[in-house]
């Protein structure tokens, strides 16, 4: 029998938002538990991306720290540095997080795949979808976030539906492209996903909206967008976009998550065949790690303009949202 | 009758104009899509541009 679900994600050891490791460890322990509870298959699929040599291993902990998680359930990919330094076409980019979530997108087995975020946890309606297998091939699944006050530690139900810690009311999801918190919560069958070629590798100078563009790309190919109908939970902190996004005023071009200004709301991109670093050579290591080794054989090139293009709209939806300066 | 007359040519310039004004948002609306792509491909050039410039120098730098 096939694999229902993979989650992809993406993180490292690197201190992201001061607790990283704490914070993705409670989701994980968390949605791990709910999935399992509700006899819902699945993997955690993790993109270890450009890890500093000098520190363990995300994945290291994970095992560590969660071993009732077992190893053909929560596979990780080692991505060489060297591919950041190859890639990036913004310095102040530090992380490409969905060439990042491509590579574990390529490369998850389940029929479903969800890509979402390290700190992000999975409502009670998402789960009880994903157990009635009342999903659509074709069709992108968005849910609404609920963002969580910077100090909760949510563990349990009544914690996390708290509508005390909501630090602010949440933004309802509007047609067509339902937006708002996109990178948080993006569920698809694999075959469209694949037919897509993932998120936006063409245009590497953000963070910023790389998300949206993909739901997008998903509408102008003429893939349905749903409300999936609950929430994600997401527990704001420090470093976000959310709460930092005025320590860089003034010198946005410095920002760790890039230009937030291009038109990710109207052009789209024709990701190369080659998506989610597919030519990196793989090497197994124990316990469902895999490391992929710099190859510049796997790097796009780093200007390719034919594969920017127009996102059309659709008969009978809303028309889409054009140039804005 | 001449009244009915200079409506008519009213009603025609009126039409005319209308067709002109569609035409002219239509224009604007495929320049304005053109300009997107066109400033799309601008930011991944000038990208491009700093880091092979930045490569270039820390080349140098090492010979």
């Amino acid at each position: 029998m096939s694999l229902f679900l993979s989650i992809v994600l993406t993180g490292r050891n690197d201190d992201y938002g001061g607790d990283f490791r704490e914070r993705f460890f409670r989701t994980l322990r968390f949605n791990h538990r709910e999935l399992t509870a509700r006899g819902i298959a699945h993997e955690f699929v993790l993109t270890e991306w450009a890890p500093d040599p000098a520190r363990r291993l995300l994945v290291d902990f994970v095992k560590e720290t969660i071993p009732d998680i077992a190893d053909e359930v929560f596979t990780a990919y080692i991505v060489d540095p060297a591919y950041q330094d190859a890639l990036t076409l913004n310095p102040h980019l530090k992380y490409l997080e969905y060439v990042a979530k491509n590579v574990a997108i390529r490369r998850a087995s389940g029929d479903y795949i969800l890509a979402s975020n390290c700190d992000v946890y999975f409502g009670r309606r998402i789960l009880d979808v994903l157990a009635g297998r009342a999903l659509q091939p074709r069709t992108v699944y968005r849910a609404v976030r609920h963002d969580l006050e910077m100090s909760a530690t949510p563990s349990d139900w009544d914690a996390l539906e708290d509508p005390g810690s909501l630090d602010a009311p949440p933004r309802p999801l509007k047609l067509p492209l339902m937006l708002g918190g996109t990178g948080d919560f993006v569920l698809l069958d694999r075959e469209t996903f694949h037919e897509l070629r993932g998120f936006n590798e063409v245009y590497r100078l953000a963070r910023m909206g790389v998300d949206a563009n993909f739901m997008l790309k998903a509408f102008s190919s003429g893939v349905q967008i749903v409300d999936i109908g609950g929430p994600v939970y997401h527990v704001n902190h420090v470093g976000s976009y959310r709460v930092s996004r005025d320590t860089y005023a003034g010198r946005e071009h410095e920002a760790p998550w890039g230009n937030r200004q291009w038109h990710y709301h109207g052009v789209v991109y024709e990701n190369p065949p080659s998506w989610g670093l597919r030519d990196a050579p793989m090497r197994a290591l124990a316990g469902g790690r895999w490391r992929l080794d710099f190859d510049l054989h796997a790097v796009p090139p780093l200007v390719d303009l034919r594969r920017v293009v127009l996102a059309v709209d659709r008969v009978g939806q809303p028309q889409l949202r054009r140039y804005k300066k | 009758m001449e009244q009915s007359r200079q409506d008519q040519k009213r009603i025609e310039k009126a039409r005319v104009l209308d067709e002109r004004l569609d035409r002219a948002e239509r224009d604007l609306t495929a320049a304005r899509d053109l300009l997107m792509t066109i400033e799309v491909k601008l930011d991944i050039l000038e990208g491009a541009a700093q880091v092979l410039d930045a490569r270039t120098r820390r080349m140098l730098a090492d010979q």
